[in-house]
């Protein structure tokens, strides 16, 4: 527990802070809706409803702002460079970005949900009391100002239609409908299953949230909620005037009653995604104006096992250990871009991906590289992206556990780690690096030229870990790992239970985050 | 402690295998993988996956959603709904059965081999993705009347349309069947004992017995 506290403080930080601002804004305009004088007129015909949508439409609000900025890489990226003087426990959680996106996005559908529900209600509720001819208050209120004034209370003026004409043939009706199925698409064209068999899919039907947000802007311009004018509100307040508009016959307090008059709530969505959406502008123009920059290619290897790798420079880019780049090939396909971590060290003169086929992009590319018809193809790339895993060199001794292709982080950090050693750079705390590689590709393995034995298979992880407990009991272990969840599980179990509570004696520290 | 110099082209270079047998390395699979990090590559569409996992059944579920706004509010129509949360359930039943990829494995959804023997008893009516489009645009339409479930009806028709693409690419619904195990096969190949392995000192042939004395 007291390790899992170290290790997530900040991130449980960040989301109850979002948690509770959710739960202000939910609480907060729940009750202005349910209980201010305003809405009284209001409030008669709908009920709670009102409050309810109105509520769930500031969380949407909120939340929709927010959405836009974990997507912006570079943005992020410029964060964590500024940011250096914050602890990298706070800058690793800029890693976690998509984590967040899909946080918001879970509650951007839960108020979606609620909203249009509360707004079902709403509309039903306007049509039944607009059809009413009983009297009753809210029948009385759906006919006031009927006479093409703007200051009607019941958006519904007809006697004889229904909630769905209405629904279309208004602007927040039916900006509400398109902007709800595009979420909806959105949100399950992204689920794992289809992510990770047909990307391609949810990159595409993703980018309805140029839709939504349109549509989102534009919804609240009718201003189809009404409360009562402030003046109106001022001389005939419900208190006393409620009576009056059932009766009218003077047996209301104040003899001098009059019809109140309404007014529709400005639309408010813009500015709170004003200001993100032309971040995520820019950040596309960025992305765009970087891929313009010249890739050079200087080596292509081909390896066995359909592995490809690509040498390249490009004038101005540094990098850092662990980080990623976006790979884009226009004569394969123009908008897509896909992520690959880099393998090269910093200190090379050059960066380097390696490429394995796995898909329909990656198979193209490799023939495309294969064959270099008529010559190699252009690449564009963007980056780098990611926390440098420079928290490897801060460790005494680093354990680096790669399943199958994740191994390839730590090829960069392991050139690194040599390279620092060649140049005797004083600010490498490494003294001691393990690399356990599991393979599971039979024909080809991965190593690198290190002379530290690499052992096959899996191993087991108890004997490991007492290994170098033993091995080193008064140090400070730093684990990493870059596998399946699994993996970490049992990497994490160790790490508590190989740590000694003494903290002169060897501790195990898990990063799981770190790749 | 120097480590041996890296040859020029350092990196991921491949050794000729000298190990036979290295242990593959599997991990018990959870549904698809989660990719922690930046991973070397990222899957695409493979060939031959068939698009029906495509048709979500968040989809269906929008249907009988709002089919239970509007009985449980009452609403004007609601008999419409009522209709909703039936045809919105049937879909789902219907829908959730995952169908087989024509090549490689697919991963069965929890439960899902009990829904498959009662799809499978449709025959064409359930294989067939025309009939499957055509089933959803049918549903879709008495929804369409009642604005609460009129989300459905776009969601429906949105299934459909996927459903139509997939059978104009010629795809169909197959169920996933578990092959039988294999068992008895292996008892029946122990017959022998295991043989000493190569290389092992092979045990001392057992002292002849004494000739019996005449």
């Amino acid at each position: 527990m007291g390790n899992w506290v170290v290790n997530h403080w900040f991130p449980a930080l960040v989301i109850a802070a979002w948690l509770g601002i959710n739960v202000f804004l939910f609480v907060y305009y729940f009750l202005m809706f349910d209980m201010d004088e305003k809405f009284y007129y209001t409030r008669e015909i709908l009920g709670s409803a009102l409050a309810w949508a109105r509520a769930s439409a500031k969380c949407l609000n909120f939340n929709s702002m927010l959405i836009l900025l974990p997507v912006c890489r570079n943005l992020l990226s410029f964060l964590r460079g500024t940011c250096s003087l914050c602890r990298r426990t706070m800058r690793k959680q800029l890693d976690h970005n998509l984590t967040f996106h899909k946080l918001l996005a879970y509650m951007l559908a839960i108020m979606t949900a609620v909203h249009t529900i509360a707004h079902l209600f709403n509309l039903e509720r306007y049509n039944d009391s607009q059809q009413a001819a009983d009297g009753s208050l809210s029948s009385v209120l759906s006919d006031l100002h009927q006479d093409g004034s703007d200051k009607w209370l019941n958006p519904i003026h007809s006697n004889s239609t229904t909630p769905a004409y209405v629904t279309f043939t208004s602007i927040p009706g039916l900006t509400g409908v398109i902007i709800t199925v595009a979420l909806i698409l959105m949100i399950t064209s992204s689920m794992e299953f289809i992510r990770r068999s047909y990307f391609e899919v949810f990159w595409y039907t993703h980018h309805l949230f140029i839709i939504y947000f349109a549509g989102l802007v534009i919804h609240g311009i009718a201003g189809l909620v009404r409360g009562q004018t402030e003046e109106s509100l001022k001389k005939y307040s419900p208190q006393h005037c409620a009576q009056y508009l059932v009766y009218r016959d003077g047996r209301s307090t104040h003899h001098h009653c009059k019809e109140p008059e309404f007014g529709g709530i400005p639309a408010e969505s813009w500015k709170w995604v004003l200001a993100p959406i032309l971040l995520y502008v820019f950040e596309r123009v960025l992305r765009f104006w970087r891929s313009r920059q010249r890739v050079v290619i200087t080596k292509v290897v081909m390896h066995p096992s359909k592995v490809l790798e690509l040498q390249m420079h490009k004038k101005g880019f540094n990098m850092e250990v662990g980080q990623y780049i976006f790979i884009n090939c226009p004569s394969i396909s123009v908008l897509e871009w896909h992520p690959f971590t880099l393998t090269s060290a910093p200190e090379d003169n050059f960066f380097s991906v390696h490429i394995r086929a796995a898909g329909d992009w990656t198979e193209n590319i490799i023939d495309a590289f294969q064959q270099q018809k008529p010559k190699i193809p252009r690449i564009e790339v963007d980056g780098p992206f990611g926390t440098a895993s420079e928290d490897v060199f801060q460790y005494e001794v680093a354990m680096l556990i790669g399943a199958g292709i994740g191994v390839t982080p730590f090829a960069s950090v392991l050139k690194s780690i040599w390279y620092k050693f060649q140049q005797a750079d004083q600010s490498l705390k490494t003294k001691k690096a393990g690399h356990a590689v599991l393979n599971f590709d039979t024909v080809t393995d991965v190593v690198t030229g290190l002379k530290q034995k690499t052992s096959f298979g899996r191993p087991m992880w108890n004997n490991e870990f007492s290994a170098v407990a033993t091995a080193h009991p008064k140090s400070v272990v730093g684990v990493f790992l870059c596998g399946p969840e699994a993996l970490a599980k049992s990497l994490q179990k160790c790490c508590h239970q190989y740590s000694m509570l003494d903290p002169r004696k060897v501790k195990f520290y898990f990063n799981k985050e770190n790749f | 402690m120097r480590p041996a110099p890296l040859p020029a082209s350092v990196g991921l270079r491949p050794r000729p295998r000298q190990e036979e047998g290295c242990v593959r390395c599997t991990w018990p699979r959870r549904g698809p993988r989660r990719a922690r990090g930046r991973v070397l590559r990222r899957p695409q569409a493979r060939p031959g996956a068939s698009a029906s996992p495509l048709t979500p059944r968040a989809l269906p579920a929008v249907l009988v959603a709002g089919g239970i706004v509007a009985v449980v509010g009452q609403f004007k129509g609601w008999q419409f709904a009522a209709y909703s949360i039936a045809a919105g359930v049937l879909i789902c039943l219907l829908e959730y059965p995952r169908g087989r990829r024509k090549k490689g494995s697919t991963m069965e959804r929890w439960g899902q081999k009990y829904l498959t023997a009662v799809v499978k008893v449709f025959g064409l009516l359930t294989r067939n993705y025309y009939i499957r489009a055509i089933l959803h645009a049918a549903l879709a339409v008495p929804a369409g009347f009642l604005l609460a479930t009129i989300l459905g009806t776009a969601c429906l028709g949105i299934a459909s349309v996927i459903y139509l693409l997939a059978a104009v690419r010629g795809e169909e619904w197959q169920p996933i069947e578990q092959k039988p195990q294999e068992r008895s096969q292996v008892w029946t190949t122990i017959k022998q004992p295991p043989a000493a392995a190569e290389g092992a000192v092979p045990a001392p042939a057992p002292a002849p017995a004494p000739a019996l004395a005449e």
